[in-house]
């Protein structure tokens, strides 16, 4: 097969080296980040199997401005700053409200609820009943760290890029020769060697979005703040209202106070005008008085600049050409921030994009982990001392505990959400504190199994009869067994029938397919402690050795491959 | 396997091509952009650019920093381009 040019010799070590150092230093973190984003994409779609009482189709006939002024009632909302209101949709039934209330003169506070359908019951969201997606979610990009999480899931899509990037440029002479490197045998350098370039180069597209759009929402302040600060005199305004003209008009504070029509007529003009879109949100200011200004979002979840924002005053109800945007007819800068969006969430092209994303995102885990076992394995050999082999060893098995943890980690989530009562004060509490006590529990028993066979396996076993327990728990806790739930909310029959398949797989790998041989040859034991000098019997003599043993200096020197 | 030990640098050499790959990257980047923007009279399609040119440039620097073999040689050239780019935005 053809062979392209390769690098020179000294590019081509020093790329390996960056290659080797930058994979080393992210890899567990990527694979938390790939892991949980894989689940994250479809954190809508679960939302009716985290909370049963969404568990209802969606009302058509839902009055959103008596939801409205429900909230309002409840919070004594700031209209004149921005409020985001969320439809409903047949994932989540309820209507979203995000909004802004005055805690005194000058400042104001957030808030979010969502309307239940029917008996209009306000559910704060900050205080929510469940939390399994959210949980994921957050984990995806570290929100749990507070202040710096974001920033450094940022920085890890970025050194993820710049892995990608040294990771083609060295395997750019086989790109053509690994592609069809489906190999099972040969040494086991080879086969994580292969596996690694091989799901490198089949999920290249999918690394690249994933490098660029997660470096900009983790980085985002990054790139924005030098930009605000020396071409915008400071004022951060004026780059958003670049990017959301909407917001650039004023509405009075003092406007006369008016009744405008119902939401329901706008919204059905808006639906005249584009048939087969769906109207997913409502960005609005001043809504109880004259000047009331209302951005529409509107979309039909196909094509990847199918979203659109349609601008206009309530008083007349005509769209404002000039700062909307219509789907397909966007201008290149209108363009941008959607399509990073939808590409990072994988929101075009229906389910099938989705699942798409989901295989390769679990695929980039296995590349990740491939990418470990190649560095140890290439280490495991005399040209180490003992000790560094040890640690390499040590290394290998920590990453593995945390990365493959995950699994059973996961399932526990969801086993949790059913476990703990639906009325006991703080659950989402409890059930966070199981999920991240359980996955650190599990990671610290990962470390008593020294094979890395013996560690997958005890995983598989673990997190796939936790799995296969998920559709039991649900079915006992709400009664929704999956073949009862599969016409009416299809999508909790799904959940539970994923975890009901991967449980299968994980048992049947765990017990057919996969031998606990590996590594075949374990790294060579820790070096045994030295005894102890026998006591003297003249207690004030000094022993002193003849010939001290240099006892040779433990070093970090593996970013020194 | 592993890179070999010839072609890699020293501690000191290292040091400064890291900062220089991550920090003086980025300060490149930025006022490369920076600079673009400002010549391109601030429009919003310059603008939006950035959100993605400029993690594809700060890694592209970033590589670059690597293969260049002294430290300070990658300083001056990003430094350089900062002060030029600086030039441009200021002036």
């Amino acid at each position: 097969m053809k062979k392209l040019t390769g690098l020179g010799n000294r590019t081509y070590n020093v790329m390996f080296h960056t290659h080797t150092v930058a994979g080393i230093v992210i890899s567990f973190a990527l694979f938390v980040i790939f892991y949980a984003g894989a689940f994250s994409l479809f954190r809508h779609e679960m939302f009716q199997w985290e909370n049963p009482s969404a568990r209802i189709a969606v009302d058509e006939h839902m009055d959103y401005d008596l939801a409205l002024a429900k909230v309002d009632s409840v919070y004594n909302l700031d209209w004149h700053s921005i409020t985001n209101v969320v439809f409903p949709n047949e994932h989540y039934p309820f209507l979203q409200v995000y909004g802004a209330v005055k805690v005194n003169d000058t400042t104001t506070e957030r808030m979010a609820a969502y309307v239940e359908p029917g008996t209009y019951r306000v559910q704060d969201m900050r205080e929510p009943l469940t939390t399994v997606g959210t949980t994921l979610y957050f984990l995806h990009y570290f929100r749990q760290i507070p202040v710096i999480g974001l920033y450094l899931s940022g920085l890890v899509g970025l050194f993820f890029l710049f892995a990608t990037v040294t990771g083609v440029l060295i395997h750019w002479r086989n790109l053509f020769t690994k592609f069809y490197a489906f190999v099972r045998e040969g040494k086991w350098k080879t086969i994580w060697t292969n596996a690694h370039t091989v799901l490198g180069i089949m999920g290249l597209p999918l690394h690249l979005i994933y490098g660029i759009t997660g470096a900009f929402f983790g980085l985002l302040n990054l790139i924005l703040l030098p930009s605000v600060l020396l071409l915008f005199d400071g004022d951060t305004s004026k780059v958003f209202n670049m990017i959301r003209p909407e917001d650039a008009i004023e509405v009075a504070e003092d406007a006369p106070r008016t009744q405008h029509k119902p939401l329901m007529t706008y919204m059905a003009d808006i639906q005249e005008q584009f048939p087969g879109y769906t109207i997913t949100r409502l960005k609005v200011r001043n809504l109880d008085r004259q000047d009331a200004l209302a951005t529409w979002g509107i979309d039909d979840h196909k094509g990847i600049l199918s979203s659109g924002l349609l601008t206009m005053h309530l008083a007349d109800g005509k769209v404002m050409e000039e700062i909307s945007t219509i789907p397909y007819e966007k201008a290149y800068s209108q363009s941008i921030i959607d399509l990073i969006t939808k590409l990072h969430f994988g929101d075009f092209g229906g389910i099938l994009i989705k699942i798409v994303y989901f295989v390769l995102s679990i695929l980039t885990c296995f590349m990740i982990i491939t990418g470990v076992l190649i560095w140890q394995t290439a280490r495991d050999n005399p040209r180490y001392t003992d000790k560094q082999r040890q640690f390499h060893h040590r290394v290998t098995k920590v990453y593995l505990a945390i990365c493959l943890s995950m699994f059973p980690a996961f399932a526990l989530i969801f086993l949790a959400n059913k476990s703990i009562p639906m009325d006991l004060a703080g659950r989402v509490d409890w059930v966070n504190g199981i999920f991240f006590g359980g996955w650190l529990l599990l990671t610290l028993m990962g470390l008593r199994w020294n094979r890395y066979a013996v560690l997958n396996k005890n995983y598989l076993n673990i997190g796939g009869l936790m799995s296969l327990l998920v559709p039991v728990f649900n079915g006992m806790a709400t009664g929704d067994w999956f073949w009862m739930t599969w016409n009416s909310t299809s999508w909790v029959a799904y959940v539970d029938l994923f975890w009901l398949g991967s449980g299968v797989v994980a048992l049947y790998l765990a017990f057919f397919v996969l031998k606990d041989s590996y590594p075949p040859k374990m790294p060579p034991k820790r070096a045994q402690k030295a005894k102890p000098a026998t006591k003297s019997i003249h207690p004030k003599e000094t022993v002193v050795e003849k010939n001290p043993k240099k006892v040779p200096v433990f070093r970090f020197n593996f970013l020194r491959g | 396997m592993p890179a070999k030990a010839k072609y890699l640098s020293s501690k000191w050499q290292r040091a400064s091509k890291v900062t220089a790959a991550i920090l003086g990257s980025y300060l490149a980047t930025m006022f490369i952009h920076m600079a673009a923007v400002q010549l391109a009279d601030k429009s919003a399609a310059a603008l939006m650019t950035t959100a993605y040119s400029t993690f594809l440039m700060w890694v592209a620097f970033m590589t670059l920093a690597f293969l260049v073999k002294k430290g300070w040689h990658i300083w001056a050239i990003y430094g350089g381009i900062t002060l030029v780019c600086s030039l441009i935005l200021f002036l």
